[in-house]
């Protein structure tokens, strides 16, 4: 990201004004703040979800615009909250739409799915649907289709949302099968948080800038 | 995997999706079906009233209705459906998943136009069956499957204005009542229940400036043996021309939703 600003409608004051950040293969990136700070903006920003009013923002030379589809392949988002979830499917059904719609090859879609499922331990939910299971369990699914397609980057914002201690465990240990394979992510989430895992880098959104926490 | 495959397998995705939630709900079919039915015997019954000059008989009246019941059901379906469907993707979230696809928001709005028509087509066609059998709906058997290739390209006419709809709901959030105007007014001058005839003259331009019309004529024509207005060949142009111009002028509005929203931040507000 570079110079990235963001304004929103009515308001003077920047949330986002001019933050640059370069994440490095095979790391892990904290971003804290207070509530309203900006985090949750600046994540979506990289994930090509809303534009910046000024700056860039680029994955592996990707523009999130020129070359969304590929830019899109390379991430994956974990939004806040616990929303993005289709209450009448199965959590097989969730995994097996999202492969196909992250444009995940044919012959692998069965493997990466069981592999999702066997990874974050829902192969005992699988069948079930997603209005049946606790707020825990759901987010383990929401978590299970952001790493899913193997994606270079991945942003979360606040994901320990409803996760137990078990579902931390394996947050971490995706996230550190990723930094292995030369991924990275960015952590949003309030400061004083307990992450379960030690980021490489730590910066907090203050006043629109983005420094080291 | 080819970019082409990927974006055919991603549409069949969503496709798959809203036949699974369709499904979910074990007695909606049912509701659809018996709603159509009871339109049909309504619609029977009423037609028993009539004997005019316009239309010839009861019976030609009844045929007449019941062709523009199923295309309405159709019409409501893919325009009126989309709107709500896709408003409920908001709340839910899900939209914003969609829009950080690959696949991304444009085709996933596409894709989401698929099932709501088949379904309803569907709905149709057995409609039409208990018509026939129920009221002894003079159906043409030899002419009746050129309705296939005509609700094929009436897919392809249906479509642009539940995209249109799906960008003034991405654009403003509320659209519910902009799809009911929409399908209210083509249900007045597009001949769904009367003949374009009756309407006064200076509305009656109205019936040539949009599909419903041709589609009507045209599947009137080939299910019922109604006469058509115009000649077959104008009445397929026609059918074919709009799309051409509706379709990318109705991608072109979302695509410009899109962009402002994305922009604006607005994207996943509801």
């Amino acid at each position: 990201m570079r110079g990235v600003v963001k304004r929103w409608r009515g308001q003077r004051t920047a949330v986002l004004d001019g933050v640059s950040l370069d994440v490095t293969p095979g790391t892990v990136t904290w971003v804290g703040g207070r509530n309203g700070a900006g985090k949750t903006t600046l994540l979506r920003i990289a994930a090509g979800l809303i534009m910046a009013d000024e700056g860039t923002c680029t994955l592996r030379g990707l523009d999130p615009e020129r070359d969304r589809r590929k830019y899109q392949t390379n991430l994956g988002f974990l939004s806040g909250g616990n929303a993005g979830l289709y209450a009448r499917l199965s959590v097989r059904a969730h995994l097996e739409m999202w492969s196909r719609l992250a444009f995940v090859p044919r012959q692998s879609h069965r493997a990466l799915v069981d592999r999702a499922l066997a990874r974050f331990e829902l192969v005992e939910l699988a069948d079930r649907r997603v209005d049946r299971m606790s707020m825990g369990q759901r987010q383990r699914l929401r978590v299970a289709m952001t790493f899913l397609h193997e994606p270079v980057l991945v942003l979360l914002d606040e994901p320990r949302n409803s996760l137990d201690l078990d579902g931390l465990a394996l947050l971490v240990r995706a996230l550190e099968d990723l930094r292995v394979r030369g991924g990275a992510a960015i952590w949003c989430s309030p400061i004083g948080e307990e992450l379960g895992t030690e980021p490489d880098v730590r910066l907090v959104v203050e006043d629109g800038k983005l420094v080291p926490a | 995997m080819t970019v082409a495959a990927g974006y055919i397998s991603a549409g069949l995705a969503l496709v798959k999706r809203d036949v699974l939630l369709f499904f979910s709900y074990r007695f909606r079919w049912i509701s659809q079906l018996v709603q159509v039915v009871l339109s049909m015997t309504l619609f029977f019954y009423i037609s028993r009233l009539v004997g005019t000059g316009r239309l010839g008989a009861a019976d030609d009246y009844f045929a007449f209705a019941v062709v523009g019941i199923v295309v309405l059901q159709v019409l409501t379906a893919t325009v009126g459906l989309m709107p709500i469907a896709l408003r409920q993707e908001l709340v839910a979230g899900t939209f914003e998943r969609l829009v950080i696809s690959p696949f991304g928001a444009l085709g996933s709005v596409a894709a989401m136009t698929v099932f709501p028509f088949a379904s309803s087509l569907a709905i149709g066609v057995a409609a039409l069956a208990f018509a026939a059998v129920a009221f002894d709906l003079p159906l043409q058997w030899p002419s009746a499957a050129l309705a296939i290739p005509i609700a094929a390209v009436a897919a392809l006419n249906f479509a642009p204005f539940g995209v249109l709809l799906a960008g003034a709901v991405i654009a403003v959030k509320q659209a519910g009542a902009g799809a009911t105007y929409v399908i209210t007014f083509f249900s007045l001058v597009g001949g769904f229940f009367f003949p374009i005839t009756l309407l006064p003259g200076w509305v009656q331009w109205l019936s040539e400036v949009q599909p419903f019309t041709p589609t009507l004529d045209l599947l009137r024509h080939v299910l019922v043996g109604s006469p058509l207005r115009e000649s077959a060949l104008i009445a397929v142009v026609k059918l074919c021309a709009f799309p051409l111009v509706l379709g990318p002028l109705s991608l072109l509005v979302l695509r410009s939703a899109l962009r402002l929203t994305r922009r604006r931040g607005t994207i996943a507000e509801y």
